[in-house]
């Protein structure tokens, strides 16, 4: 950290440069945080498993069928143990995986973009444009969020796409909303009228200025849209709306989990377990972010 | 205060109808309709049925002609389940979802009340991190895997319970854990970071420096202060408790509305999807409303005008 000393002569290069620094910094302090660090690992590793969940899967997880072996428990054969229609289980959860990862982080882009638009329209397009944004917004929060999902997805039919832009659809509000309330309070900041001062543009404040400086809380939101993203794809999927079989979403898998609890509780263990890791590590990383990116904590450790 | 309840309270009519047009065209976008289903229906008794429902009518014709049921109070009749009103569909099957949502929402405040209060006041403590490991973990865990967990403990290998049913009070009790789960774990970690900064305020210093016992202090002063943020809390966590309760429904086989919603889209029985989603969106403005108004009661310093 600079100290007061180290801050008595500067050239504009150093001044530059610690300004490079801030998401470096941000990174620093994120990774010294040990359950963000764990976060990050354990999301790391799904996200490997994912990518390659053909080869290290071992079995196709749809057409691979072994009727001797029906309803497992995990073994070296079958780590996951099997299904009550002799599907490996392990090669299904990392096909699982792969489609929560996907909608979660597609959803996750598609909400920042509309979010962080429809958020600026509404905090510079002037008095008009905010009031309707805002009261669309104010609409999207009466209404319940996963019944809403599901009559969109009614209407587009079932399908990844269609699960990501339902999903979408009506988790932009937050986001909206946020960037809304952050640009606002920028609009009156010190810096801003200084910059102003010196005879920045406008849209040079906005891009240079404003627009990085509200990036931080948005990217925190984020982090938490993601793990609400999966649950609501496991929700969805497990009412039967969502991702059409045979998919084998996670959702999917708990849902017939579910059917053979009874005999074979392994599945739904596992494929909970999945669901559950994953959202608690993007918890974590969403936590540590937040204190990383936090301009009040910083220079206090 | 009055004149902002009455103004607040006019503005529920707009934003229920917004509800239910925004409602009417998606689902009447939805593909496939109440009479098109797997068991096909002879042309001409689908002709007669379509006719009698306004069905062959224009989409706006039939909005108009909802509009005018609805206000009117005639909600309509299932498809479904033909003969059936959906005001009565509601009323009925409401009963279970709210016997459970209150329930829940009753364990998660007292829980998480209870949970968070005492970690703060033992900052560091054993109790404390408790607290905190319950709160995080809690938040990654849905219902319907809380639900997963339970069921294979209580009823696969203990036998205490039964999965399906309804109607007897051991039946309540593993929805209402799973439900009340996460919203716990949320309480919790509120009340704990809410203690913690009231704790540290002067009128609680001046509390204990005018001699009055530490437990007077924990209580009246402390708690009854730290509680006014939760509060805000509490009317969305009833309503989520409320309107998102039927994959639980699902689990459980309970006879709830959530269930009754889910299917009313899946058979495209457009009475009850419009009678639900209404419902729905009621809870939650009144839900809001009645927050605010609560806030601004229990906080001198919030005045509505």
């Amino acid at each position: 950290m600079a100290t007061v000393e180290d801050a008595g002569v500067f050239s504009a290069g150093e001044v530059y440069g610690r300004q490079r620094n801030l998401w470096v910094d941000a990174f620093r302090r994120l990774i010294r945080n040990r359950f963000a660090l764990i976060g990050l690992i354990v999301v790391a590793t799904f996200a490997i498993l994912a990518i390659f969940a053909g080869p290290l899967g071992r079995y196709d997880p749809y057409n691979y069928q072994n009727y001797s072996a029906l309803n497992q428990a995990p073994s070296l054969k079958h780590f996951f143990g099997t299904d009550d229609i002799g599907h490996d289980n392990w090669a299904r959860v990392l096909v699982g995986l792969r489609v929560s990862l996907s909608v979660s982080l597609s959803v996750a882009a598609i909400v920042f973009l509309i979010g962080t638009a429809m958020g600026c329209l509404a905090a510079l397009g002037g008095n008009a444009t905010d009031t309707i944004v805002m009261r669309i917004v104010d609409i999207a929060y009466a209404f319940p969020d996963l019944l809403l999902i599901i009559i969109i997805e009614a209407v587009f039919r079932a399908g990844l796409w269609q699960t990501i832009v339902a999903i979408s659809l009506v988790a932009w509000t937050t986001i909206a909303r946020l960037v809304r309330g952050q640009m606002l309070s920028l609009k009156q900041s010190d810096f801003v009228l200084a910059a102003r001062t010196i005879g920045a543009s406008e849209p040079r404040i906005i891009v240079q200025h404003i627009l990085p400086n509200t990036l931080g809380p948005v990217i925190v939101a984020l982090t938490f849209i993601i793990p609400a993203a999966i649950f609501s794809e496991a929700a969805l999927t497990f009412v039967g709306f969502g991702l059409p079989p045979p998919t084998a979403s996670l959702g999917r898998l708990i849902f017939h989990g579910y059917e053979t609890i009874s005999v074979n509780p392994w599945i739904v263990t596992f494929s909970a377990l999945a669901v559950a890791l994953l959202m608690l590590s993007f918890t974590f990383i969403g936590d540590g972010l937040r204190d990383a990116l936090d301009p009040r904590s910083r220079g206090a450790k | 205060m009055t004149t902002y309840i009455i103004r607040r309270l006019l503005l529920v009519i707009p934003v229920l109808f917004i509800v239910a047009t925004v409602t009417f065209f998606l689902m009447h976008n939805v593909p496939g309709g109440p009479f098109t289903m797997d068991r096909p229906l002879p042309p001409a008794v689908q002709r007669n049925l379509n006719h009698k429902y306004h069905l062959d009518k224009p989409v706006w014709e039939q909005y108009l002609l909802y509009l005018r049921d609805v206000l009117h109070g005639d909600f309509g009749e299932s498809f479904a389940q033909r003969g059936r009103s959906v005001a009565s569909i509601i009323k009925h099957e409401f009963k279970p979802t709210a016997q459970l949502g209150i329930a829940a929402f009753l364990v998660a405040a007292v829980v998480g009340i209870t949970l968070g209060a005492t970690a703060a006041f033992n900052q560091n403590g054993p109790i404390d991190y408790l607290c905190v490991f319950f709160s995080t973990i809690g938040a990654s865990f849905p219902s319907f895997i809380i639900a997963a967990f339970l069921i294979i403990l209580f009823v696969v290998k203990l036998h205490w319970f039964k999965q399906l049913g309804w109607g007897d009070l051991r039946h309540d009790v593993l929805p209402v854990i799973s439900l009340a789960f996460l919203p716990a774990s949320y309480i919790s970690r509120i009340t704990r970071a809410s203690v913690l900064e009231v704790i540290r305020q002067d009128y609680v210093r001046t509390a204990r420096a005018k001699g009055l016992r530490e437990i007077a202090v924990d209580l009246r002063h402390v708690l009854r202060n730290s509680l006014i943020p939760i509060l805000t809390l509490l009317g969305p966590i009833l309503a989520g408790l409320l309107s998102g309760s039927f994959i639980i429904e699902y689990v459980f086989s309970i006879p709830g509305i959530g269930r009754e919603t889910v299917d009313s889209i899946f058979n495209r029985d457009y009475g009850v999807i419009m009678g639900t989603t209404l419902f729905y969106a009621f809870l939650i403005v009144i839900a809001n409303l009645v927050v605010d108004i609560l806030y601004a009661a229990v906080d001198p310093r919030i005045r509505y005008s």
